[in-house]
């Protein structure tokens, strides 16, 4: 490559971001504030800025989470919802990315990822094995402490897992982000008491990282722009309603049975 | 599961012995990432470890607080060596 197609490629404006923001109960309350914080302002204070698509409350569903992936060619994805070993949700647990839907692998490939959500990170192996770049989550139930909203008891949480975004944006590697996390709840582990310590020793202890090249990351160097994804299948509105309820159903029983709405297309 | 009754006892004890130490303090909620969004006080925490059959959230519980005070201790030293190793 000639120097002047460099130098064109390092002033190109970064890929865009897409933040997971649901609100809509204490925990998600709470993690919405901290991924605006965590993310966004930082994003718009690096230079040049990072793009983003802020995905908050209502507009955290999974046809507005496609969307923005797919509108944006978004090259890192990140926020805050609750999950299992299966799903990552949004607004009112609705499902964002599932790894048993081969539509939601797809949609990941060429892709970094961020997920503040319980025991999610087990599912990074599989998103990753499907051509994402890296996968960052966390393989238990993710704990925090809080008392006055929005920071007091729930800062060095938060702070230790933003650390790994935020490196990402600064132009880490995954690797490097990964370590500076670490040194993150390190940290807020040695002034911690002995309490509070304990579940901050769980959720370090918890990190998973998955990459394809934990050099590489999406704001590092040359960055390839994700391939495009097919348009998301289409889904009966009504088997939608039946496969929630079904879901709903089953979490109330405490099964691990997942139902799924299939396109007829 | 066998091995999460005997887990139970020094989980519950070590939390409990916490709680007196932090004066019960109601205002600490404990919040986590997982199904269900729910907010624990210091008694639902004792409640989530007590569940029979235990949730997931009730599992990592009782895999934190049967940790003993030393093992939590080491771990802070631990955390404050590698924060500040010139120091050491």
């Amino acid at each position: 490559m000639s120097k002047s197609k460099r130098r064109l490629r390092k002033l190109a404006a970064p890929l865009p971001l897409v933040a997971n923001r649901c609100d809509y109960e204490q925990a998600t309350h709470w993690g919405a504030y901290w991924t605006k914080w965590g993310v966004l302002d930082f994003a718009a204070e690096c230079q040049p800025p990072v793009p983003y698509v802020d995905l908050y409350a209502a507009q955290a569903t999974q046809t507005g989470w496609r969307q923005a992936i797919i509108d944006n060619n978004a090259i890192f994805v990140c926020g805050v919802g609750h999950g299992n070993e299966y799903v990552f949700t949004g607004q009112n647990q609705e499902i964002l990315l599932d790894v048993g839907n081969p539509y939601d692998l797809t949609l990941m490939e060429g892709r970094y990822g961020s997920f503040l959500s319980c025991v999610f990170g087990q599912a990074a192996e599989a998103f990753v094995g499907s051509g994402m770049l890296g996968f960052f989550g966390y393989t238990d139930t993710y704990w925090f402490e809080a008392a006055v909203y929005p920071n007091s008891l729930a800062t060095p949480f938060f702070t230790s897992h933003f650390t790994y975004d935020r490196a990402l944006l600064s132009g880490k590697s995954q690797r490097e982000a990964f370590d500076l996390c670490t040194a993150a709840y390190n940290s807020a582990i040695a002034s911690a008491d002995p309490g509070s310590a304990r579940y901050l020793i769980s959720d370090r202890d918890a990190m998973h990282l998955d990459a394809r090249d934990e050099s590489t990351g999406p704001y590092k160097g040359e960055v390839q722009p994700p391939p495009i994804p097919p348009t998301p299948p289409s889904t009966c509105p009504i088997a939608g309603a039946t496969v929630r309820l079904l879901n709903g159903l089953s979490q109330a029983l405490g099964r691990h049975v997942r139902f799924r709405a299939v396109s007829l297309r | 599961m066998e091995s999460l009754v005997g887990m139970r006892d020094c989980a519950i004890a070590n939390f409990q012995r916490a709680l007196s130490l932090s004066g019960n303090d109601i205002n600490r909620k404990l919040l986590h990432a997982g199904p269900g969004g729910k907010t624990y006080t210091p008694s639902q925490v004792l409640q989530e470890m007590k569940a029979d059959p235990p949730t997931q959230e009730g599992i990592s519980l009782l895999k934190i607080w049967c940790m003993s005070d030393e093992q939590v201790q080491k771990e802070i030293e631990k955390a404050r060596s590698s924060v500040a190793p010139s120091r050491q």
